[in-house]
């Protein structure tokens, strides 16, 4: 079943050099911010076992500041001795990111800040420097791929029926901060659009892959792109080119709408924080078929013929 | 799912192992790393280098998205180390709080490199073998990452390796087995008294692995082997849905043309790979070589016969079959290792050539003599041209540009290839349709009737 209410855990992962996180078994809220860094870009090795002449293995005892701190010019990284000192000090204004095997400290200039925001609403069950998992209970849609970074909004109808076309026309500043649900097809103009007016992600059946392509560029493959830069977040629920959704997937959508949701693009997931029996869970999985020329993808009755998959089905 | 992908057997992929590399140089050792890593069937999803221009952050950043299961170090010697260091500490930066954290494999005779590799691998388990440039070191790697993958019992490309090795064993010849997937891609040479050769890419295919084929060769690449225009979305379109259907079958002309392009470009990459690890002449000769996977799926013999003739571009006249619903292959996955009687009379019998192809390399035309059973003909080739003899039996073939053989025939004929290689496709759609059209047609690929069936 693709729509279901349950306990469910996201990771969200981390860009590299995360400065603070969120404790494990902290409570959070869909939209808190669980983890925040700088963009690490080219590193000053400073030498630091060397310079105050312990072992590498014995840097640690006589550090002053630890991965991850902010450091300013000048700032004594390390120091041994009393009157004799031998010290290791910090070329630039910036943050103590690592420190290698061989004992020598990488700072890393603060040029932007990151922040990842949780999906659902739970509590932190794993926070590493790797990722930060929350655990929670909640409606999900599982989706087929996901483009763009985590977004975090209401969720709007934005199409009359379940196989119209997201229209760009349709789209204004009224619905920034959103979760738009799109009917069949979300094109490259309304995807565009949706994100000039601070729509905060789309949900449709499928996108023109050739879109994608010009929204996140010519690399970008079927399997989904989660970023973390500032571009349109859109969920594919169930494949490329058109895909009207099927009633199964369509009619929890619009219960819920009005709902907080969240996408979360490395999972290609909806996540719709409302209360259990805000709807009815589907009790059937929808068909999907390939179309002849594999251009399309649409609902069907039976699920006997070529390429024919149940909307559940491990792809 | 009623399709014909899903009569094959279906013998173990195994599962999908990504591996990075971290090289100090480009050179021998980065060759002998690709061909150890083309043999052992991973997916490589990184390589850097020493001299990658991205900065520390980029890197890590880079190896943190890649998520690789293994990490494989390969190095001469101790001072290749001291260029690996930033590397290493950048895989140490993006990868320590990797969950699984990824295994690093060290390659390297020299003991002054290993320990000093192993310290820069800290906090990670690493593993040591000998130099990838030595037969041992490659075997060794190939049956670690080949463990890794596997899942219980034999792993697809084993199979495709001991048919390859039993063909060339039965008929004394050398051998090419050609297995083209939905997520895989290999090709596997073996000759009597020779060390195999093989080469596995994943994740290219003709199905899961579509999308990686497009990223890999450029959507234009794929879209010059289809015999009609069609515009890029469109087709773009057809591939992220067919890498996101699994074991998707053609069902009319357009999709039967799409999975033969990406056949067309899965094999040519894998071949482009194989070159750049030292392999690629070899790969492209055999006098029996037998398709399997979707290339013996698709309807019609001569659909395979144009993939292989076209992506392959032999060298030398060959005999090429299809293994009908894989059978050789599940026969070679299941027989056990010393007893090979039951896939030696299988393939005795049930290598059934599709057709033979005589590549004539000429630079104005030729001669080609094709002598049968008590009779012989003379054909006159001229440079570019294409066609079919309707030749059914074993045939001596020898000409200027041709390399004197014997090869059988089987119901589709003689093909005689004189096209100039590597073959050049013209860029514009006008010149490209009827340039592509006219090969279709010699072979009678996409028909109507044919794309029917």
């Amino acid at each position: 079943m693709s729509w279901r209410y349950g306990r469910w855990t996201v990771e969200h992962a981390l860009p590299v050099g995360p400065a603070q996180r969120i404790a494990e078994g902290e409570h959070v809220r869909a939209g808190d911010v669980i983890a925040s860094g700088g963009t690490v870009t080219r590193v000053h090795l400073v030498d630091g076992a060397r310079r105050v002449g312990v072992a590498p293995r014995d840097l640690d005892r006589v550090l002053r500041v630890r991965p991850v701190a902010d450091v300013r010019r000048g700032s004594i990284l390390a120091r041994t001795g009393r009157r004799f000192a031998r010290a290791a000090t910090s070329p630039i204004d910036g943050r103590l990111v690592h420190v290698t095997v061989d004992g020598d400290l990488c700072i890393s200039p603060v040029v932007d800040e990151w922040r990842v925001r949780s999906t659902i609403d739970g509590i932190v069950t794993r926070s590493d420097d790797a990722a930060v998992a929350v655990e929670g209970d909640c409606w999900r849609l599982q989706g087929l791929a996901a483009y763009g970074p985590d977004a975090i909004g209401d969720l709007a109808l934005a199409v009359d029926s379940p196989s119209d076309p997201l229209a760009p026309t349709r789209l204004d500043v009224r619905l920034r901060g959103r979760i738009l649900v799109g009917g069949a097809r979300m094109a490259a103009e309304a995807v565009t659009r949706a994100h000039a007016c601070g729509v905060a992600g789309i949900v449709a059946g499928a996108a023109p892959a050739g879109g994608l392509r010009v929204v996140y560029g010519d690399d970008v493959d079927a399997s989904g792109r989660p970023t973390f830069d500032d571009r349109p977040t859109v969920l594919c629920l169930l494949g490329f080119g058109s895909g009207p959704l099927p009633a199964e997937v369509w009619d929890p959508l619009v219960a819920l709408a009005g709902d907080r949701a969240a996408i979360h693009t490395a999972s290609a997931r909806l996540f719709v924080l409302a209360p259990a029996d805000r709807t009815a869970q589907p009790t059937t999985v929808p068909a999907l078929a390939l179309a002849d020329d594999h251009a399309s993808v649409r609902p069907v009755d039976d699920v006997r013929g070529p390429n024919v998959l149940l909307l559940d089905a491990e792809r | 799912m009623t399709s014909t992908a899903a009569a094959l057997v279906d013998v173990a992929h195994g599962r999908p192992l990504r591996v990075a590399t971290l090289a100090a140089h480009p050179g021998s050792m980065e060759r002998a790393t690709l061909r150890a890593l083309l043999a052992a069937g991973v997916e490589v999803v990184i390589a850097m280098g020493a001299r990658d221009p991205r900065s520390f952050g980029e890197r890590a950043q880079a190896l943190r998205d890649a998520r690789p299961h293994v990490v494989v170090i390969a190095l001469a010697d101790r001072g290749e180390t001291d260029h690996l260091a930033l590397l290493a500490e950048a895989l140490r930066f993006g990868c320590a709080a990797q969950r699984p954290a990824p295994r690093i494999l060290v390659a390297s005779s020299d003991d002054g490199a290993v320990a000093r590799a192993t310290a820069l691998a800290t906090p990670f388990a690493a593993e040591v073998v000998p130099d990838l440039r030595t037969d041992d070191g490659r075997r060794r790697v190939v049956t670690r990452l080949r463990a890794l993958r596997r899942e219980g019992g034999l792993l697809r490309d084993e199979a495709l390796e001991t048919l390859a090795r039993r063909i060339a064993e039965v008929r004394r010849s050398p051998a090419l087995v050609v297995d083209v997937t939905s997520s895989s891609t290999s090709l596997v040479r073996a000759e009597p008294l020779v060390p195999l050769l093989a080469a596995h890419g994943r994740p290219l295919g003709v199905g899961r692995g579509a999308d990686h084929v497009v990223a890999r060769a450029g959507l234009e690449r794929v879209r010059r082997w289809i015999p009609w225009t069609v515009d890029q979305p469109t087709l773009l379109e057809r591939v992220f849905n067919r890498a996101r259907w699994p074991d998707a079958v053609p069902t009319d002309r357009e999709s039967l043309a799409l999975e033969i392009a990406l056949a067309h470009e899965a094999l040519a990459h894998l071949l482009a790979d194989a070159a750049a690890a030292g392999l690629g002449a070899p790969l492209r000769t055999a006098a029996t070589i037998l398709l399997t996977g979707r290339l013996a799926a698709l309807p019609g013999a001569e659909h395979a016969l144009l993939i292989a003739i076209d992506a392959l571009e032999p060298t030398e006249p060959a005999s090429i079959a299809r293994d009908e619903g894989d059978a050789l292959l599940a026969l070679a996955s299941a027989v056990a290792s010393d007893d090979h009687a039951p896939l030696d009379a299988k393939i005795g019998d049930g290598v059934v050539p599709a057709a033979g192809v005589i590549p004539v390399t000429t630079s104005r035309r030729s001669l080609v003599r094709i002598a049968s059973a008590g009779s012989t003909r003379e054909e006159r080739v001229d440079r570019g041209s294409f066609f079919v003899l309707p030749v059914g039996d074993a045939v001596e073939v020898s000409g200027p540009g041709v390399t004197r053989a014997r090869i059988a025939c089987g119901p589709l004929g003689l093909v005689v290839d004189a096209r100039p290689r590597p073959l050049a496709l013209p860029v514009r759609d006008a010149e490209r349709v009827p340039a592509v059209s006219r090969w279709y047609e010699t072979l009678g690929v996409l028909a109507p009737e044919v794309a029917a069936r």
